[in-house]
């Protein structure tokens, strides 16, 4: 088969995967998560629920974006993400599809994400579903994500707040720093890589890669937080600098 | 109090909290330029008030750009005979 042709079929690929990412959304939100509202009383109860059929729509969306060509994923230290319990994961952000793959490796995880997918037709009925805390309201931000994981729950945090610049590190925020020293927990790293780099920020969908994309998440161990600091405000730009800085290595970046 | 008193003020507390060095803090610094966040300004004032009792209303808090304009609003809304 020629390259050109392959590109071709992957970039019809790109697109089938796009609708059907939004037609799956539309369902899961708008009749799947009232539905398990209806039938799962308290609240928590029903976040989870929404949150595990968010996890395996991922699972098998994740499938079928790699049956049709478009991607190829690799993980590595998967053992370490939880699969329960109080946990704080964080993740670099350089691709549109990162928050997909890493929930597709987390039965629960509350996700902190953009206040503007909560008017979006397509991703409203999830991240109210769901429970998601939006990335916006500063303190209640950090109160929301500490009372999850005080309730046992995963949360899932992009420090850099939005995606990445191309090949590069954004400037982290320190709400994910907060948060660890709030609630005392440790944070799991998951750096994620793209080869060659695709659906980046600014980027169109059919702008598709030579090659397939080759996405490698490498969960490594927790990054320890310390305990109950003096002044949260210099605390938290330590650790913030700590976790950049293990993401900048984890990538090959010079740090900065 | 005098308005270089709160500046000094303020700049005490935000060597100490933020890690910031005496000369970063101009009066006309803004707390973008600073790098503190909302988070930052929620310890900025729990500090202030801790000090010298003065509250921030939380919407102030929002339109507060520079250093000059924290102090400027201590100096308006606080009585001068308990400085």
């Amino acid at each position: 088969m020629s390259a050109t042709v392959e590109r071709w079929l992957r970039i019809a690929g790109t697109g089938a995967a796009f609708a059907l990412f939004g037609a799956a959304s539309l369902v899961v939100g708008l009749l799947a998560a009232p539905a398990l509202a209806l039938v799962s009383g308290d609240r928590d109860r029903r976040e989870r629920r929404v949150q595990r059929l968010v996890h395996l729509s991922f699972r098998a969306f994740v499938r079928f974006v790699e049956a049709a060509g478009v991607i190829a994923v690799s993980v590595r230290g998967a053992e370490r993400l939880p699969d329960g319990g109080p946990c704080l994961v964080i993740a670099n952000h350089p691709t549109l599809l990162d928050y997909v793959l890493v929930v597709a490796h987390l039965p629960q995880a509350d996700v902190v994400v953009k206040r503007s997918h909560w008017s979006n037709p397509f991703t409203g009925g999830v991240v109210r579903g769901a429970g998601y805390v939006p990335n916006d309201t500063g303190e209640a931000t950090l109160e929301a994500c500490v009372a999850r994981l005080r309730a046992g729950r995963t949360v899932l945090l992009f420090p850099e707040g939005t995606r990445s610049p191309r090949g590069r590190l954004g400037r982290f925020q320190r709400g994910a720093a907060h948060v660890a020293l709030a609630a005392g927990v440790p944070a799991v790293p998951v750096t994620i890589s793209c080869e060659p780099p695709g659906l980046m920020r600014g980027q169109p969908w059919y702008d598709v890669p030579e090659r397939r994309m080759q996405f490698t998440l490498d969960v490594d161990e927790p990054i320890p937080t310390p305990p109950r600091p003096e002044s949260r405000g210099r605390a938290s730009r330590q650790l913030t600098a700590e976790y950049r800085e293990h993401f900048a290595k984890r990538l090959g970046l010079p740090d900065a | 109090m005098s308005p270089d008193e709160v500046f000094a003020l303020l700049k005490g507390i935000m060597v100490r909290e933020f890690k910031l060095t005496e000369d970063e803090i101009q009066p006309g610094a803004s707390f973008e330029e600073l790098d503190l966040d909302s988070i930052d300004a929620v310890d900025l004032a729990v500090s202030v008030e801790e000090k010298i009792g003065f509250k921030f209303d939380t919407d102030d808090l929002g339109h507060l750009r520079t250093v000059q304009d924290a102090v400027d609003l201590i100096c308006a809304r606080r009585p001068k005979a308990s400085g």
